[in-house]
């Protein structure tokens, strides 16, 4: 049976050999050559000249995807399974993912980036999330925290912040946005940073944030006039010793254990002026380019997880002999697969659509919330099809799939739920008919 | 078709579901973390009546009919479906297993201790090597003078952990597949039983699933279940019935699943008002809803057949395949209304949703079930 393994639309001659299945047998024949689509029709929607997306792989794009092949090999692999039964924040990891570039790749070289693009970008995530969902998602946070403050901070912001971000001297980066009563409605937002004659004092409680137990740099929404609505909110850059600054406990979650999810508790914390980042009101904007890039690495890592899912499955269907022979080749097991296989063609090609037009400074937006629901939604029915074709062996934690179920399960929900992106597309279709489009 | 409870049975059930409320269900979480049940609140199952559902009252269990015994595991579930699981593997496998074709030795031996409790009795029929495809066992059963020497090893034995007693399925020939599958009663605390490994599933944790070692494991002829060669069939005919357990308890999951989505989304407010409000959770709600009814109709219809004293085989099987699949998509969908809330284990969705996916692979996967059925089919066709 043919790996889905991937005949990745990215993969041309020149791609590098089988992708490694770390932990386990590797389907006959391993990776497929691949192939090459000339072009792709770039959006239904667009109503100019049809642009079309090459997808052709730049060396850049080779290069930064084998990277993240051999860490997710040589770094998350080794110890993704014990990091998801015993919990806490994977430092290390992160650490020897800083060494290879890989926490700041779409940040620019003159700020210790890897200058890559988005399309790199996503390609990395997916082979990462293969190994570790957990480490991945700290990963893309705080590849997005670098990315804000590139797009959004000033001179000095970005010389002092993003090279510290890239070199992992931070740890990582995090976003406080979520708030207990404003999760898909940031309007409801109550944290508020007030003007005082030295900088600001902000006052709130943020939950839901990613890396909260490590995180050494914060950046945090807090609203900073009455206007109603996003209008009135702000961004500041808040160092993780910022006295003032509370980090909770770590959620007990359905999965991502080996990363942490925290409350954080802002008590008459002060900051000096040259926090705020990009203009007071401009809070919305920036969570917005924060949201729409993120939501294209969390699309990447749904992907990875249910494609490592996904081959996991292939194995042992391969290697399992049922009613005298192998379960690969009854069509109760091949057609789960198959089904895999044409859903997550579908969701890479989305995300990577995204992620092209995100690289080549195009409106995006509407494409990320297109990839987002497609891929998690894929993804999760992936892995679902994944424990069924291999029965109780794949209900077992000792087989590996059970954790990416319960991974893949929360990029339904985290940076903007399904629902949300639901709401982000049917908006647009709806301008469209209104426009007369 | 009548649904309806007998006086007796719906006063059974209300004390069920009056212990499932104030003795299992703020506990369950606990369990889950823990992977185990207590041996209290099976000491009081067993003495309500629960680890011997169909034991005839004569016989001190409570002779309940299967449409009651369903309700049971669907009430059961929706508090803990570990124990749901725990209790549904023990009455319609190995207690109906002995009810079957036990001799009235045996039966007087052991049903009184199998309906007492706390220790559960486990079925060990799967192997690492055969799961739906069950003739391939490899564990043997070599007669020696008077009694039988076993050895092998049994994989994901629900209750395997602290169970009291096993049925253990062995071949008297392994190299020829015609030679069948005998069953054994075996006392967990007999020498050469042990317990190899205790399994970390996705869900159902608290049902202690185990990988089982026999070694030696010598037992007399008295221990035998039913004729040598034929526990095969005998299995088949209990897996028909257990299907209707795991669809009830796939049930049970998805009412209170729907339950915990109803009450999140009317306390939940976004954009200024109850997240219940917008249609994008009230048709998630209404599907489930609708999804219920149909798998409780399908369930139902099966334990209604089967107490009619008809077929109910392929019924029972469309009745799992139903209630699981609908499980599956059910649960996800209440922990999706939850938002981030949903993925902690602040909230029980997330373990809804774990538990529910086993009710997809136990007592034959959705595939399986969709190969016997579709065999019906054709033979029907072809007929």
């Amino acid at each position: 049976m043919e790996g889905l393994g991937s005949p990745a639309p990215w993969a041309g001659g020149s791609v590098p050999g089988p992708s490694p299945r770390w932990s386990g047998v590797a389907p006959p024949g391993g990776r497929p050559p691949g192939f090459v689509l000339p072009a792709f029709v770039l959006s239904s929607s667009s109503r100019s000249s049809l642009p079309v997306l090459d997808f052709t792989p730049s060396p850049t794009h080779l290069e930064v995807a084998e990277v993240a092949r051999a860490a997710a090999r040589d770094v998350l692999a080794p110890n993704a399974a014990r990091w998801d039964r015993e919990g806490g924040f994977p430092s290390d990891n992160l650490a020897q993912l800083a060494e290879r570039g890989l926490l700041a790749i779409g940040v620019g070289r003159s700020l210790g980036g890897r200058g890559a693009g988005t399309v790199a970008y996503s390609l990395a995530v997916t082979e990462l999330a293969r190994a570790c969902a957990a480490t991945t998602v700290a990963l893309c946070v705080s590849n997005m925290v670098a990315e804000v403050v590139e797009a959004f901070g000033n001179a000095d912001q970005r010389g002092h912040w993003v090279p510290k971000l890239a070199a992992g001297a931070l740890e990582v980066g995090a976003f406080a946005l979520s708030e207990a009563g404003a999760g898909s409605d940031p309007g409801g937002m109550r944290t508020r940073a007030r003007k005082t004659a030295k900088g600001w004092v902000i006052d709130g409680s943020k939950l839901w944030i990613t890396s909260g137990s490590d995180a050494g740099l914060f950046v945090v929404w807090a609203r900073t006039n009455d206007s109603p609505g996003p209008r009135g909110l702000s961004c500041f850059l808040v160092p993780g010793d910022t006295p003032g600054l509370t980090r909770g406990k770590p959620e007990h979650k359905m999965g991502l254990n080996g990363s942490t999810t925290t409350a954080i508790e802002f008590d008459g914390c002060e900051v000096s002026d040259d926090a705020l980042l990009g203009g007071e009101g401009t809070g919305f904007r920036v969570a917005m380019m924060a949201l729409d890039g993120g939501r294209i690495g969390i699309a990447s890592q749904a992907l990875g997880i249910a494609l490592q899912a996904t081959d996991l499955a292939i194995a042992h269907a391969t290697k399992t002999t049922r009613f005298g022979r192998p379960l690969a080749t009854l069509q109760g097991v091949q057609w789960p697969l198959a089904d895999n296989a044409t859903q997550l063609d579908a969701a890479r090609l989305l995300t990577l659509r995204a992620a092209w037009l995100k690289e080549n400074g195009k409106p995006f937006s509407r494409e990320a919330s297109i990839a987002k629901v497609y891929a998690t939604e894929a993804s999760f029915a992936a892995c679902n099809r994944a424990i069924e074709a291999m029965g109780a062996a794949g209900y077992d934690a000792a087989a590996e799939v059970e954790r990416h179920f319960r991974d893949v399960r929360v990029t339904m929900i985290y940076e903007g739920t399904s629902e949300v992106q639901r709401i982000v597309i049917s908006r647009e279709i709806m301008r469209r008919f209104s426009e007369g489009g | 078709m009548d649904f309806g409870l007998s006086d007796d049975d719906a006063m059974f059930v209300d004390s069920v579901r009056q212990l499932a409320r104030e003795r299992v269900a703020e506990h369950a979480a606990a369990w889950d973390d823990a992977g185990r049940v207590p041996d209290d609140v099976l000491g009081e199952l067993g003495q309500l009546g629960l680890l011997g559902m169909e034991v005839p009252e004569a016989a001190g269990g409570a002779g309940l009919s299967t449409v009651a015994t369903t309700a049971i595991i669907d009430t059961l579930a929706q508090a803990s479906g570990s124990l749901a699981l725990l209790v549904s593997a023990h009455n319609f496998l190995s207690v109906a297993h002995l009810l079957a074709v036990g001799s009235d030795a045996q039966k007087a031996q052991w049903l009184g201790p199998m309906t007492a409790g706390p220790a559960v009795t486990a079925w060990a029929l799967s192997e690492t090597g055969s799961g739906s495809d069950a003739g391939a066992a490899a564990t043997v059963a070599t007669r020696k003078g008077e009694d039988w020497v076993l050895d092998g090893t049994k994989a994901y034995i629900t209750g395997g952990q602290h169970a009291g007693r096993l049925v253990v399925f062995a071949t008297t020939d392994p190299t020829d597949r015609k030679a069948g599958l005998t069953a054994f009663v075996v006392d967990a605390d007999a020498e050469g039983v042990s317990v190899v490994e205790r399994v970390r599933p996705l869900g159902v944790r608290a049902a202690a699933v185990a990988h089982l070692s026999l070694s030696g494991v010598t037992v007399g002829d008295d221990r035998r279940l039913g004729e040598v060669g034929a526990a095969m069939d005998d299995a088949k005919a209990l897996l028909d019935r257990s299907r209707i357990g795991v669809a009830a308890m796939a049930c049970g999951l998805v009412a209170a699943a729907l339950q915990a989505a109803g009450d999140y989304a009317q306390q939940r407010e976004q954009f200024g008002r109850p997240i219940a409000s917008f249609q994008a959770i009230q048709w998630k709600l209404a599907d489930m809803a609708t999804g219920l009814d149909a798998a409780r109709a399908l369930t139902m219809q099966a334990a209604w057949l089967r107490d009619a004293g008809r077929p109910f085989a392929l019924a029972a099987s469309r009745a799992k395949l139903f209630a699981a699949e609908l499980a599956s998509r059910a649960c996800s969908e209440a922990l999706q209304v939850h938002g981030g809330y949903g993925y902690t284990r602040e909230f029980p969705v997330e373990r809804l949703l774990r538990d529910a996916k086993a009710t997809q692979i136990a007592e034959g996967t959705s595939q399986i079930q969709r190969v016997l059925l579709s065999r019906a089919i054709a033979a029907r066709f072809a007929g």
